[in-house]
C-alpha cells in the first residue's frame, strides 16, 4: 500500500516541481479554445450552439498532448525496470500514476471549464451538465490515452502518432457525450442514459487498460 | 499436412499455387465484371449508377474481413509468440488499407448522384472512415519503432484494441437510423435483393477475396526475403567483428 501512495506522492512532486505539464496543459487548452470564436464565429447564437462539442475536443486533444510524457522519464532513467520487478503489483502502480495524472493536469482543466463556458455564451443551466459529463468521461479519456502513451513509448516523436492511434478508440464515447449535451440544448432529455453509459466506459476502460498497458510496457 | 508455419515449407508450397491463384482470380473478375456491367438489370431507381456496388460492397467486406485476420494474427502472435503470424498481420495491412480506400472513393462517386452530396457524416460512413485511420496508426506503428521485433508485438496489441471498431461498423447501420442503406445480404431472414443482382456481386466478391489471397501470399514471400536479407546483414556484421 505505501509504495502506491508514495508513487502517487512521486508523480504529483515531479509534476509540481517541473510544473510545465500543468503549465503546458492550461495554455494548450486556453489556445484551443479562444481560437474557436476566432476561427469559426465571434456570433452569440452560432458559439453557444458550437461551444460545448469543442470544448470537447479541446479537453481530449489536450489530454492526448500532454500525456505522451506519462511513462517516457520513467523508462528512460530505468525506474520502470525497479516499477516491474518490484513485489508490488505493476497494474496497480500503473493505475497509480495515471492517477496521479489525473490530478495534476486533467482535474485542474476540468475546473477552468466553468469560465471558459460564461466566455464561449454557453447558457448557465448547461454549464452543470458538462462539467459533470467531462468529469465522468475524464477516467475514460485518460486511461485510453495512457495505452498509447505506452504504444509509442519507444519513439522519438510520439506526439503526432498517438493523436492517430487513439482517436479512432474514442469515438463512441464522443458520441454518446456530444449527443448527450447537444439533446439538452434541443430539449430532448435522455441525459441520466447517456451519464450511465459513459460511466460504463469509464469503469471498462479503468479495469481493462491497465492490464493492456502492462503487456506494452513488459514487452518493452 | 504441410508445415506452413516454417518459412521454407511455405516458400515451396506457395511457389506452386501462387500463380493458379493469381490466374483464378482473373478469371472470376473477367467473368463477374460482365457479368455485372453487362448481363445484370439496371436498377428502376437508380439505373446505371447502381453497378459501383459490384465494387463498393465486396470491397467493404474484404476492408472487415482483413482488418479481421490481422487482428486474428495478432492474437496468435501474442498468444503462440508465432513470428509467422506476425509476418502475415504486417503483409495484410497495407492491402486492407487501400480496400477501405476504395470503399470510401467509391461510395463517394455513388453518394454524389444518389444523395447529392460527396460526403455525409452518418454513423456509417464516419465509422469506416475510423476503420482506414485505425489501418493508417498500424501501419505507422509498424514502421516507426526501429526495433521490428518489439514493434510486432505492440503493434499486435493496437490491432486488437482497434477490433472493437469492427461490430460498429457492422452494425452501425442497423443501431441508428442514418442515410446509408441497411445491411440487404446478410440478414437472419434472407438476402432482400434479387438474385440476377446477387449472383454477379458473390461472383466479385469472390474475385476480391483471390485477389486479396493472392496479395497476401506476394507479400508474405517478400517479407520473408527482406528477413533473410536482415540475418545475411547480420551476419556479415558478426564476421567483420570476429
Amino acid at each position: 500500500m505505501s509504495t502506491y501512495l508514495a508513487i502517487i506522492k512521486r508523480d504529483l512532486m515531479i509534476s509540481y516541481k517541473e510544473g510545465n505539464n500543468i503549465a503546458m496543459g492550461f495554455g494548450f487548452f486556453l489556445v484551443i479554445v479562444s481560437l474557436l470564436p476566432i476561427g469559426i464565429s465571434a456570433d452569440k447564437d452560432i458559439l453557444s450552439k458550437v461551444a460545448p462539442g469543442f470544448l470537447w475536443i479541446a479537453f481530449l486533444l489536450t489530454t492526448l498532448f500532454t500525456i505522451s510524457r506519462l511513462f517516457k522519464d520513467d523508462y528512460m532513467d530505468g525506474s520502470m525496470d525497479f516499477m516491474i520487478m518490484d513485489s508490488s503489483i505493476f497494474e496497480i502502480i500503473i493505475i497509480c500514476k495515471v492517477f496521479a495524472y489525473w490530478l495534476s493536469v486533467t482535474l485542474p482543466l476540468i475546473i477552468i471549464i466553468p469560465i471558459m463556458s460564461v466566455l464561449l455564451n454557453i447558457s448557465m443551466d448547461l454549464i452543470l451538465p458538462i462539467i459533470f459529463i467531462i468529469f465522468i468521461s475524464s477516467p475514460a479519456f485518460v486511461f485510453i490515452a495512457a495505452v498509447g502513451s505506452a504504444l509509442t513509448l519507444g519513439m522519438e516523436r510520439s506526439g503526432l502518432l498517438i493523436n492517430i492511434l487513439i482517436l479512432p478508440l474514442y469515438i463512441p464515447l464522443i458520441i454518446i457525450g456530444i449527443s448527450a449535451i447537444s439533446n439538452n440544448v434541443i430539449g430532448i432529455n435522455n441525459y441520466s442514459f447517456s451519464v450511465m453509459l459513459i460511466a460504463g466506459f469509464s469503469m471498462i476502460s479503468i479495469a481493462l487498460s491497465p492490464f493492456i498497458i502492462s503487456l506494452v510496457l513488459r514487452s518493452n | 499436412m504441410i508445415n506452413l508455419i516454417n518459412p521454407n515449407s511455405f516458400n515451396r508450397f506457395s511457389e506452386k499455387i501462387i500463380l493458379a491463384i493469381g490466374l483464378f482470380s482473373l478469371l472470376l473478375f473477367v467473368v463477374g465484371i460482365y457479368w455485372s456491367l453487362v448481363i445484370a438489370p439496371i436498377d428502376y431507381q437508380q439505373g446505371e449508377m447502381v453497378k459501383i456496388m459490384y465494387i463498393h460492397v465486396p470491397s467493404a467486406w474484404m476492408s472487415l474481413l482483413i482488418y479481421s485476420f490481422i487482428a486474428l494474427m495478432s492474437a496468435i502472435t501474442i498468444i503462440f509468440r508465432n513470428p509467422f503470424a506476425a509476418i502475415a498481420a504486417r503483409s495484410a495491412a497495407p492491402i486492407g488499407l487501400v480496400f477501405t480506400l476504395n470503399v470510401l472513393l467509391t461510395g463517394s462517386i455513388w453518394g454524389r448522384p444518389m444523395w447529392g452530396v460527396w460526403w455525409v457524416w452518418d454513423a456509417r460512413l464516419t465509422s469506416v472512415m475510423f476503420l482506414f485511420f485505425i489501418y493508417l496508426g498500424y501501419i505507422l506503428l509498424l514502421r516507426t519503432q526501429n526495433n521490428l521485433f518489439k514493434s510486432e508485438k505492440i503493434a499486435a496489441i493496437y490491432a486488437i484494441i482497434g477490433f472493437i471498431n469492427i461490430p460498429i461498423i457492422k452494425f452501425s447501420v442497423d443501431w441508428w437510423n442514418t442515410l446509408h442503406q441497411p445491411a440487404s445480404i446478410l440478414k437472419i431472414d434472407g438476402p432482400s435483393i434479387h438474385l440476377s443482382m446477387l449472383y454477379p456481386l458473390i461472383i466479385m466478391f469472390f474475385a476480391f477475396s483471390t485477389l486479396f489471397l493472392y496479395l497476401l501470399l506476394v507479400s508474405i514471400r517478400i517479407e520473408l526475403i527482406k528477413n533473410k536479407i536482415r540475418a545475411i546483414n547480420l551476419k556479415r556484421i558478426n564476421d567483420i567483428d570476429n
